[in-house]
């Protein structure tokens, strides 16, 4: 190619690309969302939604822990010196079934899908503080709960909805939940 | 050729090759680059969503006394429809965060269940709700506050 053809191609590629390309690009940028399918962002927006749900679980649990303490100790009208150091096993056998039925009431309950605990890997423990009982429940699994282009409350345990699943955030639903007693 | 014919060879080429790199940059960052007002005003909404959540989990997550948080002085008080202490409390509460008082709304359900103070600006701080459990459902509550308070 000779110089003057090459500037008159120069020219004639500005035109080309301001004429053609240009509008191209911009009707493709405006109308869908471009080369990478999705916005820029979006993913970490799911994974940052996700676990603002997980934290909503989990608040929700903690909640559902005390309510459910508060009602099996109420349930079995258990007063303070039911908690004294000779009786805490006895009663603390009595409690657990009771609190353990109300607790699954509760995560049953949760909106949109039930948190599918499996009560067998909490380990229970019960104490007495003071004029307040505390129960510490360690939970030895973990809940997935996925990553969702459409934002549903799915955990895997759950039935398979269709859409796009991104990964899966783990939680931990084990608490510590301290109640009065009388 | 001479030495004129090689600037102008040089100047052909160089102008050519600069062309087709700025054209190629401008297409890539037009291909990608933009977004429509809705689609920011979207992300927009989504993340202040998530950040008012966050703050209003971590305010029901903060302590009251030495074995209960907010949170529980809340469900409490939903439940046993006695508002007094938590209103009291947790206005003082929010007068810490905020360094001034503020004006805001709680609403169980979609009833207006609390409103404290009266606002002096309209920015609104927060607009969140979670679940509160009972033993056989849960209550739906919503927090808002609404601005600084007079």
């Amino acid at each position: 190619m000779n110089k003057k053809s090459k500037i008159y191609f120069t020219v004639l590629f500005m035109l080309l690309f301001v004429s053609v390309f240009i509008p191209y690009a911009l009707n493709i940028s405006f109308s869908k969302k471009g080369k990478f399918d999705k916005y820029i962002g979006e993913s970490q927006l799911h994974l940052i939604k996700t676990y603002e749900t997980g934290e909503v679980i989990l608040f929700y649990i903690d909640q559902g822990a005390r309510a459910a303490l508060k009602q099996a100790i109420s349930n079995l009208g258990l007063t303070q010196t039911d908690f004294n150091r000779q009786k805490i096993n006895k009663t603390k056998k009595r409690l657990l079934p009771e609190f353990q039925n109300n607790f699954l009431k509760i995560t049953d309950n949760f909106p949109e899908t039930k948190i599918p605990i499996i009560i067998d890997e909490y380990e229970f423990n019960l104490k007495r503080k003071g004029n307040s009982v505390e129960l510490l429940g360690k939970y030895s699994d973990i809940l997935k709960l996925e990553i969702r282009t459409d934002n549903k409350i799915v955990f895997t345990e759950a039935e398979i909805i269709k859409g796009e699943r991104l990964g899966y955030y783990l939680l931990n639903p084990s608490f510590r939940e301290t109640v009065a007693i009388t | 050729m001479d030495k004129k014919g090689v600037i102008w060879e040089e100047l052909a080429d160089f102008l050519l090759g600069g062309a087709i790199l700025i054209a190629a940059i401008i297409f890539f960052i037009i291909m990608t680059g933009f977004t429509t007002e809705k689609e920011s005003d979207y992300f927009e909404e989504e993340i202040i969503d998530v950040k008012d959540k966050e703050l209003f989990i971590s305010f029901l997550r903060e302590e009251y006394t030495d074995d209960e948080t907010f949170g529980d002085l809340l469900s409490e008080a939903v439940e046993n429809s006695e508002k007094k202490t938590f209103i009291e409390n947790f206005d003082m509460f929010l007068e810490e965060v905020y360094e001034t008082k503020v004006c805001w709304k709680l609403y169980v359900g979609e009833e207006e269940w609390i409103s404290k103070n009266i606002c002096r600006t309209d920015i609104e701080l927060l607009d969140s709700q979670i679940y509160v459990p009972t033993l056989n459902s849960y209550y739906k509550i919503r927090m808002n506050i609404l601005g600084y308070a007079q």
